[in-house]
Order: C-alpha cells, then structure tokens, then sequence
C-alpha cells in the first residue's frame, strides 16, 4: 500500500513532461510561488483531507439543509410541471422559450470554467491551476447536469425526449434531423459532459489513493475500489499522465465547441437579434466569463470555511479576476459589435430588435446586464480591488446575476418581438418557473456541498508538484514546469 | 391596416375587431402557415416530427413531435401553435373523418399548424379556409397546373410573399385583387 508522501513526491519529477520546456531553470522562481506558507507533501495531505475526516460542522448542514430545500422546490415544480403541462410556466405563444432555455444557457455557461482551467490551462502549463482544477471540474460537472435538465423539462412530453438520441429503434422512419441544431445540442453537451466527467475522475485517482490510505473501514473500501488500484508507483503516474494530457487535448476543443454549438440554437434562425455570426464567439466568451464568476464566488466561500486560505492564495483570485476581466472585455465588445451590425447593417429588423432590446417593456434586464456584465466588473482593472477579496466576491456574485439576465435578454426580449406585431407577447415568469429555477440551484449547491465533504477539495497531487516545499526536486530529473 | 400605408406591419393594427369590420379605408392581411419551401421549422425540428411532403404541404406528425417549440422559435410568421392542454372536444362533436397529419385531435404538449386541410384538398375539396371566405379573397390550386386559377392570379396580378427577404420561399402568395 502506498504511502501518501509518496504518492505525492512522484508527480514532481513525471507532470513536467519534456526536458525541453520554454523555462530554463529547475528550481521554482519566487515569483510562481502559488501555496503560501512551507507546505510539505504531508502537510497537504493533511490541510486538504482534514475537513473530509471532520463530521461536517454546523455551517455545513446549515448550508446543506438550504440547498436540500431548495432542491425540493425544484422537485416539486418539475413535478406539477410534468403532471399539468408547461403550460403553468408562463409561455404564451411568441414566447414559446423563457426561462427554461434561459437556465440551460446559463447553466452550460457556468459549467465553462472547469474544462478550461484544467484542459486548457493544462496544456499552457499554468501552475495556478492546480489549486482550483478540482472544484471547478467539480462544479462544471454539476453545472452541466442542472443544464441537461431543462432542455430534457422544457420539452411539451418529455417522457419522449429519448427520441432525440439516434440509436436503432423500432419505431420505423423515425430518425432524428441531423440539420437540428437541438440534436446538435444534445451531442455537444453530451460529449463535453462525458468527457469532463472522465478527466475529473482520473484528475481524482491519486488522491483518491491517497484517502484510501487514510482511511479505515467502509470509507477504506469504497476509496479503494474507487481508486481502481493506484499504487503509486512510476508507471502508474506516467500513464495518469499520459491520460491526462490526452483527454485535456480532446477536452479543449469541447470548451469552445459546446457553447458554440448553443449558440447555432439560435444563430441558425432567422430571428433577428439571434441570426449573427458573432454568437459562437460571444457565447464562449460569456460563457467562461460567468464560470469564472461562479468558480471564484464558490471558491471564496469554500477557502473560508475549508481553511485552504494556503493554497486558494490571493493570487489565485488575482489570476482569476484576470481572466474575467479579459473574458468581460470580449463579451463588452460583443455587446457593442451586436449595436453596431444592428445600425450599421441598415437592416430594419435588426435595428428594431436592439431598440427593443434597450428599450422595449422588458429594457430593465438589458441594462441589468450591460451594468453587470460590462460596467461593475471594470472594477477588476485595480489591484486593490482585485485583493479585496470581500468585493471581488460582490463583483463576481453581481456577474453571475449580469450572465444570467445576458441569456433572458437574448432569449426572451427577442422572441417578445418578432417579425409580426400581430404575435407580439410579453413574458412574465410563474411561480413554477421561479421554483424550477429555484431548484437548479438546489441541485448544483447540493452536489457541491456533498462533493466538499466527499472527495479532496484541491487536487493533492498536483499542488503537492508546484509548492515551493521541493526536497527532491533538484534531483537533475526536470522540475515540475 | 390602412390602405393609405399599404402593407406595413409597423402602423397596422394587430388586433381584428369583429365588430368594426368591414372598415372603410382598410383591408386585412391574415397570416397563417406560408407552407415555405425552405421552411425554417423542417430544419429545425431535431426528431424530423415535421416535413415537407411531396406536394408542398409542410406537415407535422403529433406522434413524433416531442413538443420543443424549435419550429416555434424559428417560423418567422408565428404559424405553429403549442397545445397547452389536452383537447376538450365533446365525443358528439369529435369529427370522426379525419386525416393523420391534418385534423386529428392534438395531444397536448404537441405542435400544431395550419396543414392547407390535407383531409380535403386530398380528396379534391377546398381548404376551410378557401371554402367559406365569403368574398372568395383565398384561392387554392396546383402551381403546376398552368391552366389552374391560381396560375392565373401569379401571372396577371400583383403578387407579393411575406417577408420574402427571408428566403423562406413560401407556397402562400398575397396578390392585390385590383
Ligand atoms: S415542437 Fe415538435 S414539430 Fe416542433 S421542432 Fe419540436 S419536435 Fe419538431
């Protein structure tokens, strides 16, 4: 049976991969000090499983308690729904997408996060990953299932929904369109969800060994079989390895493909206001940069109340504040470039949709978002802003707020005006829909907070090879670049 | 809408008062399924519950659809209509001559449309629609057919489609009488 210091000094000398790496030196430089403090293996070990061993505090059932509730709503609304009909949302039939579509949207968009820091950031070799890649896999693991409910709910008989899976069947010349941007959907998000399940599960392996070693009885065992026999040694790591940089290869095109293909939902239509070519683009960028304002909000919590204030440091939240920055500045340009093609396009309808948009009946939710998404998170660009730590997580909860009224503008206020002022409609939302709604968030806040007391916050291995704690890295075998 | 501002969606009225009509200086633009040749929902719909038949006449099938309002979002002449509620006709009015992608009744949490009467113009009748238009504004007939009446009315009128700028290609034409 390994043991964890082991386990943990190994990855040291096999996650730097080739000798030939862009940085010169071994020994890590000062200035990519990531874990505060003089961390050995055994004290990450010890810091990151500690709360697992714990019985969970006061804090946590509280927390627990209220996800588990709002999970309930969100039963409960979805059962009601399926008994009546969607009809008790409040659809009409110009507004045929609401809510529902507008919760997928934004749920896909949070589950951005966590493939891109741990695909992308990966393969650019960006050691302020490791201490976030675990939950923020986490969290988009669990981002996309709350997503995958409601195209599956919104559906008018979603016991059908199976139909939209080409398999064999039975049921004669019913076959799916293949030119539906829905099935599209279905294999996008299908694929990413597989696939990002995959990488966070051989991500946990290791430290899932780790646990095992741990831990005594039941808990023993089912880490055990979960850790599929990790021994530790060095063939093991460098199949991980190998594996690792695989599926973080495969995952990195899905980070762009799947909200792309979201966005073909509805830049495939000749809506105006959904029928642009900037969508894809638009909606990745949106996409990351709301995942990384919920990352960073959960993270903020999770350090506090897990005590990994050593390894979440701040400059981990001044990296990520970074990125939304660049993220909110892509998404800003968006916006703008969608009013410039709408006036400069000279095509009427366009131009109507984007006057509707700011200032039709539902115009509020336009400057929600653009205060939101485009003017509070400019904040960012100031140091001391970005090591404040109390208003990042205002900033970030005020983007999540901003991303989700992003995607009811684009949906609804559309769809409210279309081509034909005989079908125009106005939406407002049901109790139903603000329980299923309620609900999603039931369900994601459920699975994070049974995930914080389950399996290792931080990636243990990982962190363990970029602390500046390095007895044996100047061992001539490469440093963990 | 005014007769003085011609088609103009902007200025007309969407609503249609019963009451008032005739009205004088105003005329009536109805809209149903324009039956496109290149129809948005088709493409759209992602378990193919919707097509275009050989004759034309874009259909849906209220077994197959699954109700995901994709053909609803992307028609951009708000023709299809969601079933909110299981239908509510009486058994003494339930028509029993019905066609299976025309007029038989619709579950709810489907799709419908306007499907040009299949269970008539099948069996060589009008639509409804053609049929009790008191002013027979609405005429029916085979394109191909080069002696048929409405090969008539798109050679000798004027003829518009509904947004044509759209490139849906619809099958249904709106011409000036006069
Ligand atoms: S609602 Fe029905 S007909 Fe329309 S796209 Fe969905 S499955 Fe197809």
């Amino acid at each position: 049976m390994a043991d964890p210091i082991v386990v943990a000094a190994i990855p040291e000398r096999t996650m730097g991969a080739a000798p030939t790496t862009a940085h010169p030196a071994h020994e890590p430089r000062d200035d990519v000090r990531w874990i505060l403090g003089d961390k050995g293996p055994r004290d990450i070990t010890d810091d990151v499983c500690r709360p697992l061993g714990r019985r969970p505090g006061r804090g946590w059932w509280a927390a627990f308690l209220v996800a588990l509730a709002m999970l309930g709503v969100g039963v409960a609304s979805i059962g009601y729904l399926f008994v009546t009909g969607i009809g008790v949302w409040g659809l009409n039939r110009t507004v045929g997408w609401a809510f529902d579509i507008t919760n997928f949207v934004f749920w896909v968009g949070i589950g951005h996060a966590g493939t891109l820091i741990s695909a992308i950031l990966l393969l650019f070799r960006q050691k302020w990953r490791t201490s976030i890649n675990r939950s923020a896999e986490a969290m988009t693991i669990f981002a996309v299932m709350c997503a995958g409910i409601f195209p599956l709910i919104h559906m008018g008989r979603p016991w059908f929904g199976y139909w939209v899976f080409p398999y064999p069947n039975t049921r004669g010349p019913l076959w799916v369109n293949f030119r539906s941007p829905l099935l599209w959907d279905v294999f996008a998000i299908g694929t990413y969800f597989t696939i990002s399940l995959v990488f966070w599960f051989v991500g946990l392996i290791p430290d899932l060994a780790t646990l095992r070693d741990r831990a005594t009885g039941l808990r023993r065992r089912v880490y055990a079989a979960l850790s599929l026999g990790w021994s530790g040694s060095a063939r093991s790591w460098k199949r991980h390895e190998t594996v690792s940089l695989l599926l973080a290869g495969l995952a990195t095109p899905l980070v762009v493909s799947v909200h792309s293909v979201v966005s073909f939902d509805f830049a495939t239509s000749v809506l105006p206001g959904w029928h642009a070519t900037i969508f894809p683009p638009y909606f990745v960028a949106g996409a990351v940069f709301s995942g990384f304002g919920m990352v960073l909000t959960l993270m903020l919590i999770a350090r506090k109340v897990m005590g990994l204030e050593a390894y979440i440091t701040k400059k981990h939240v001044e990296m990520m504040c970074k990125v939304i920055l660049a993220m909110g500045a892509i998404v800003a340009f968006a916006y703008a470039t969608e009013l410039f093609m709408a006036w400069w396009s000279g095509n009427p309808y366009e131009r109507f949709a984007f006057l509707n948009r700011a200032f039709g009946p539902t115009g509020w939710t336009y400057w929600v978002m653009v205060g939101c998404n485009v003017v509070i998170p400019q904040l960012l660009w100031f140091r001391r802003v970005r090591a404040n730590l109390a208003v990042v997580f205002v900033v970030t909860l005020v983007i999540n707020v901003g991303m989700w009224f992003e995607r009811f503008v684009i949906i609804c206020t559309t769809l409210q005006r279309d081509f034909l002022p005989s079908s125009w409609a106005d939406f407002s939302p049901t109790l139903l829909d603000i329980g299923t709604f309620v609900g999603s968030f039931g369900l994601f806040f459920t699975l994070f907070l049974l995930f914080c007391r389950l399996v290792p916050m931080i990636a243990m291995a990982e962190v363990k090879a970029v602390t500046a704690h390095q007895p044996k890295a100047d061992d001539g075998k490469g440093g963990a670049t | 809408m005014d007769k003085a501002h011609g088609v103009d969606f902007a200025h007309a009225n969407a609503y249609y008062d019963a009451e008032q009509v005739p009205r004088p200086g105003h005329f009536y633009l109805p809209v149903a399924c324009q039956h496109c040749r290149d129809a948005p929902c088709v493409k759209s719909c992602p378990t193919g519950a919707t097509w275009t038949e050989p004759d034309g006449i874009v259909v849906v099938d209220y077994d197959w659809c699954i109700g995901c309002r994709c053909c609803m979002s992307s028609c951009p002449y708000g023709a299809r209509h969601f079933n909110w509620a299981d239908p509510s006709v009486p058994t003494e009015a339930f028509n029993p001559d019905t066609h299976f992608l025309g007029n038989r009744p619709r579950g709810r949490g489907v799709v419908e449309k306007c499907t040009f009467c299949i269970q008539r113009v099948r069996n060589g009748r009008y639509p409804a629609c053609v049929e009790v238009c008191p002013v027979g504004s609405r005429k029916f007939g085979n394109l191909l057919d080069p002696a048929s009446e409405i090969r008539y009315i798109l050679e000798h009128k004027r003829v518009f489609v509904l947004k044509a700028e759209l490139a849906t290609h619809p099958r249904f034409y709106y011409f000036y009488g006069s």
